[in-house]
């Protein structure tokens, strides 16, 4: 098929493309001027989009020296072009600066000012080097299509496809326009040596030059050019526009449509502007790459229309008054063609790539376009439609926003070109209407992209988050399991049931203790240990803090060492231990007992240092070998020791100083305890009973003693006082109440037989007077049928004592 | 007699043949239709903004789908509302007065007053917010979609909502943006 083209092609035949109009050419003005060099100026403006694709990346910062041809923006992407100083210069400025598209919106531009420095050019390659560094010096330089629509020639230049045919667009088409008019006039012979260049590159079997048959001159001088190069030949085609858009100078040329949505490459054609050509043996044979274009600058607002060589970013308005520029009031300042062109909304907007003409033109040359009228269906647009497309059709849709029935009807094989908008009776903006669909439909189309990639983000999230809580679900329950499964192998479920079992049996209140006592498992013991350690830390703690309360804190630290020490040896001897208890072990009845009355001894020992005078410290030390002594009675029963301990030891200090009082100060009532516990001691039956009411006696002993102290001795009082640090040790302290008391209740019974071995030894120290305490033990003993009230009455009593705690330690504190 | 008998058995026999031929082809030809919700789900601008009252556009397009109101995507705007109601087949709600066409809008953080919280990270629906714990967040503009989740977080109000600048690569070729300036005469 390609052959026959050829033929036909080597025959000279042409082809026409459908519609195309004949408005008035308007290009004697400047059709026989030759390329002057265009104004110097004193800063330039380089947007960094000046071609279709991605915008470069800008290479340079504020206050940096650029030379001329250096590379100031990097392409980014493929389809992309670098962007070169045109000047030695230095950065001025990189900011939004108004653009040179329709829109007259900021982009980020470069601002130079212009240095004076001897230009530097690149070393000139030829045509025999590797045409991968041809390419990549093509690409380097900046070159785009200088025909209009500023495409990367690099990305034409290798393509993935054969290429049979090379044309050369010097059609220029539009009205006013001459630059490539006057390029092909004034350098044909460096045209040719650029198409030789692209002919290397894509080795095209033929080489067609396109030129409108309203250019004469540049028709001969091309002919001259290329004549050494037979198989490069020049075409005269007619004139109609649009014959120089690319796709209608396909058909032109070989006949063949471009179908929709492909482009020539896909043809195994290449189209590309003369100036482009140009530009390409500029920068390969002479080293200088794309600083400035030829503009056409016309109109009847500019004194000295001509084609000028201008460097690519002077300002419109400095080209403009190079020329001799008269502005008027609603004059138009066009940047392009006056079809294909848009109005400047600023005039300080840049001359870039792409702009091939600039057009000052006033309202009698260019007027205004009359009202849009309604559509009259008449037809005539798409008579004139060069894409072959239904202009009238696609207006509605574009007026209804109907963006499925302007794909569905190529709208994007529009070109543009205004062709339609130029015959149609009703002045209907058609390619207005067209831009502006297009936008949107592109608009949608990237909305629908950002938004399915939000719905894929969202929907991973979501997963991760799913995935998030059930990791950490699992995380939680194995996390149990290790929990439970240590807890079983500890024995410590064990321990609870335990505990339960003795809570049944408390409850029960018949069946012999001794028998749980031996099974206690060496959790609970530990469990109750390190209650106890805590208690003993905090006593210590609070012995450091207060000031009026702990006046030995050293010895009591100490001795709270030590204590902690043996409880937790003893906690570690447990198992034995509890073989090893005391028989008054064995009786649980009497231990409860035992229990109660511990606990209203306690009460009242409290009540009794709540009632003592302020304190001197000297008494610190009674409590003690109390203390020594329980701990070292540790064998009896390991849980809450400590606690047990503290709990006794005001008791115990108490009874200490009550009898040492006794002793030293001669006193007759302190003593009274001793006798009554011979007396009860001595009662065999009741032993167990007796050691309670012992010490319930000795506690009330106690108070008395303190209170009569207070009263009577001032200087005696001394004595008195020192049960209160013990007794804040254990109530101060709010948080651990329940732990203390629990392990207070564990404690008791070995509190009463520490007072039992107490008395013991108080009873060497021998006083007479007994009547004190003796009503009081009697009462208490021999009411066997009183047990429970007992109970109660211990209950009440302890709540007093909590009670009474409580109060004592904000006054304390 | 004979005759009402082979009537009667011409007509069950026809009978059973085009009942298993019909049988036949609804299940061999049955057309697998999109789901509804599923057609919703890809209209709807996929911001998961919530402003509906679901928590993401596919919940509300599930909504939808059973007869929920087709008015609450406020971001969709106009358009997205008749989309649903075609799909639907619905006639499509007035358009109240004060009804005006959703700006798209991205977040900012103010980054010298960002204090490091991850809370809106914590809010962003689509993940595009970079940043950790007493670390500076930034947005990842291309990925925001403008939802306003995270403004409500922030402790130290430091999240602006801005609309997305118009630059000539999203124009959407409206001549009259453009700003009007008198050239010097």
């Amino acid at each position: 098929m390609m052959s026959n083209i050829f033929e036909l092609i080597d025959q000279g035949q042409q082809w026409e493309f459908h519609g195309g109009i004949h408005p008035p050419a308007r290009k004697e003005r400047t059709n026989n001027k030759a390329i002057v060099d265009g104004p110097v100026s004193e800063t330039l403006y380089l947007p960094l989009s000046q071609h279709s694709g991605q915008p470069a990346i800008c290479a340079v910062k504020v206050g940096d020296t650029v030379e001329q041809g250096q590379i100031i923006g990097h392409s980014e992407g493929f389809i992309s072009a670098n962007v070169l100083s045109p000047i030695n210069a230095s950065v001025k400025a990189i900011e939004d600066y108004p653009a040179s598209h329709p829109s007259g919106l900021p982009t980020k531009t470069i601002v130079l000012t212009p240095n004076v420095l001897p230009a530097q050019h690149w070393p000139p390659l030829s045509l025999d080097d590797d045409p991968q560094d041809i390419i990549k010096r093509i690409k380097d330089s900046g070159i785009t299509g200088l025909g209009g629509a500023s495409f990367p020639t690099s990305v034409k230049l290798s393509p993935r496809q054969n290429i049979d045919i090379l044309i050369i667009n010097g059609a220029e088409c539009e009205p006013y326009i001459t630059a490539d008019d006057a390029l092909m006039r004034a350098h044909n012979e460096q045209i040719i040596a650029g198409i030789l260049v692209m002919k290397k590159l894509l080795t095209p079997q033929r080489v067609i030059i396109a030129i409108e048959d309203n250019k004469p001159e540049a028709i001969h001088a091309m002919t001259i050019a290329a004549k050494p190069h037979e198989h490069i030949m020049i075409r005269a085609i007619p004139t109609l526009y649009p014959a120089g858009g690319e796709k209608q100078l396909v058909e032109v040329i070989t006949g063949q449509q471009v179908p929709s949505g492909k482009i020539p490459a896909d043809l195994g054609i290449v189209v590309q502007n003369v100036a482009t050509s140009y530009a390409i043996a500029d920068v390969i044979f002479n080293g200088i790459p794309l600083l400035s274009r030829i503009v056409t600058v016309t109109g009847d607002l500019v004194k000295r229309p001509g084609n000028y060589r201008v460097t690519l970013g002077t300002p419109v308005i400095d080209v403009l008054n190079f020329c001799g520029y008269e502005p008027q009031p609603q004059q138009k300042l066009i940047m392009g063609g006056p079809m294909m062109g848009f109005a400047l909304n600023n005039a300080n907007a840049p001359v870039i790539k792409a702009t091939n003409c600039i057009i000052a033109a006033s309202n009698i040359e260019l007027p205004n376009a009359p009202d849009e009228q309604n559509c009259i269906r008449c037809g005539d647009c798409e008579q004139v439609c060069p894409a072959n497309l239904l202009p009238q059709q696609l207006q509605w849709f574009a007026k209804d926003k109907d963006h499925e029935k302007l794909t569905q009807h190529n709208l994007f094989d529009c070109i543009e070109c205004g062709a339609c908008a130029y015959v149609c009776p009703s002045h209907i903006p058609l390619v207005q209407y067209y831009r502006v669909a297009k936008a949107e439909i592109k608009e949608s189309h990237k909305e629908q992209q950002l938004a399915q990639r939000a719905k894929e983000r969202f929907e991973l999230r979501s997963a991760r988050l799913e995935r998030d809580k059930v990791e950490r679900e699992n995380r939680n329950r194995l996390a149990n399991e290790r929990r439970q499964a240590a807890m079983t192998n500890n024995n410590d479920g064990d321990a609870i049931a335990a505990a339960l079992a003795r809570i049944k049996a408390k409850k029960s209140g018949q069946e012999p203790a001794a028998q749980n006592a031996p099974q206690k498992p060496a959790g609970n013991d530990r469990v109750a240990a390190a209650i106890a350690r805590a208690k003993a830390k905090k006593v210590a703690a609070e012995k450091d803090d207060s000031d009026t309360t702990a006046q030995s804190p050293d010895k009591a630290r100490v001795n709270d060492a030590i204590a902690r020490a043996k409880a937790k040896k003893a906690a570690k001897l447990a198992e034995q231990d509890v073989a090893q208890q005391q028989p008054n072990e064995n009786n649980e009845a009497e231990d409860k007992k035992a229990r109660i009355a511990a606990t209203i001894a306690k009460a009242k020992a409290k009540k009794a240092a709540a009632q003592a005078d302020a304190a001197v410290d000297d008494n610190a030390s009674p409590a003690e070998p109390v203390i020594e002594k329980v701990v070292d009675d540790a064998a009896a029963q390991k849980k809450a020791r400590i606690a047990a301990t503290i709990a006794k030891a005001k008791a115990k200090k108490a009874a200490a100083q009550a009898q040492a009082q006794a002793n030293d100060a001669v006193d007759d009532n302190a003593s009274p305890a001793e006798p009554v516990i011979e007396n009860v001691v001595d009662d065999a039956a009741a032993q167990k009973k007796a050691r309670i009411a012992a010490t319930i006696a000795k506690a009330k002993a106690k108070k008395a003693a303190a209170q009569e102290q207070a009263q009577a001795n001032d200087t005696v009082d001394d004595n008195a006082s020192p049960a209160e640090p013990v007794i804040e040790k254990v109530f101060d302290d709010a948080a651990a109440q329940k732990k203390a008391r629990i392990a207070a209740a564990v404690a008791k019974a070995k509190a009463k037989k520490a007072a039992a071995q107490e008395q013991a030894q108080a009873n060497d120290t021998v006083d007479d007077n007994t009547s004190l305490a003796e009503p009081v033990i009697e009462k208490v003993v021999d009411d066997a049928a009183a047990q429970k009230k007992a109970r109660i009455a211990a209950a009440v009593a302890k709540a007093k004592a909590k009670k009474l705690a409580q109060q004592t330690q904000p006054k304390d504190e | 007699m004979s005759l009402v008998l082979i009537a009667v058995a011409v007509l069950s026999c026809l009978g059973l043949i085009f009942g298993v031929a019909l049988g036949f082809a609804s299940i061999k030809f049955k057309v697998q239709e999109d789901p509804i919700a599923e057609k919703i789900d890809n209209i709807l601008p996929q911001t998961q903004c919530g402003q509906c009252g679901y928590p993401g556009c596919k919940p509300y397009a599930e909504a939808v789908a059973t007869g929920d109101d087709i008015t609450k995507c406020a971001p969709g705007g106009q358009q997205t509302i008749e989309i649903i109601a075609q799909i639907m087949g619905v006639d499509v709600p007035v358009a109240s007065d004060d009804d005006v066409e959703p700006i798209k809008t991205v977040a900012f953080i103010i980054e010298e007053d960002c204090i490091g919280c991850t809370k809106c990270i914590q809010a962003c629906p689509v993940d595009a917010i970079l940043g950790t714990t007493k670390q500076m967040h930034t947005i990842i503009a291309d990925e925001c979609t403008g939802c306003d989740l995270c403004v409500e977080p922030c402790p130290v109000d430091c999240i602006e909502m801005i609309p997305v600048p118009q630059k000539t690569s999203n124009w959407n070729g409206q001549l009259n943006i453009i700003p009007i300036k008198q050239l010097e005469s």
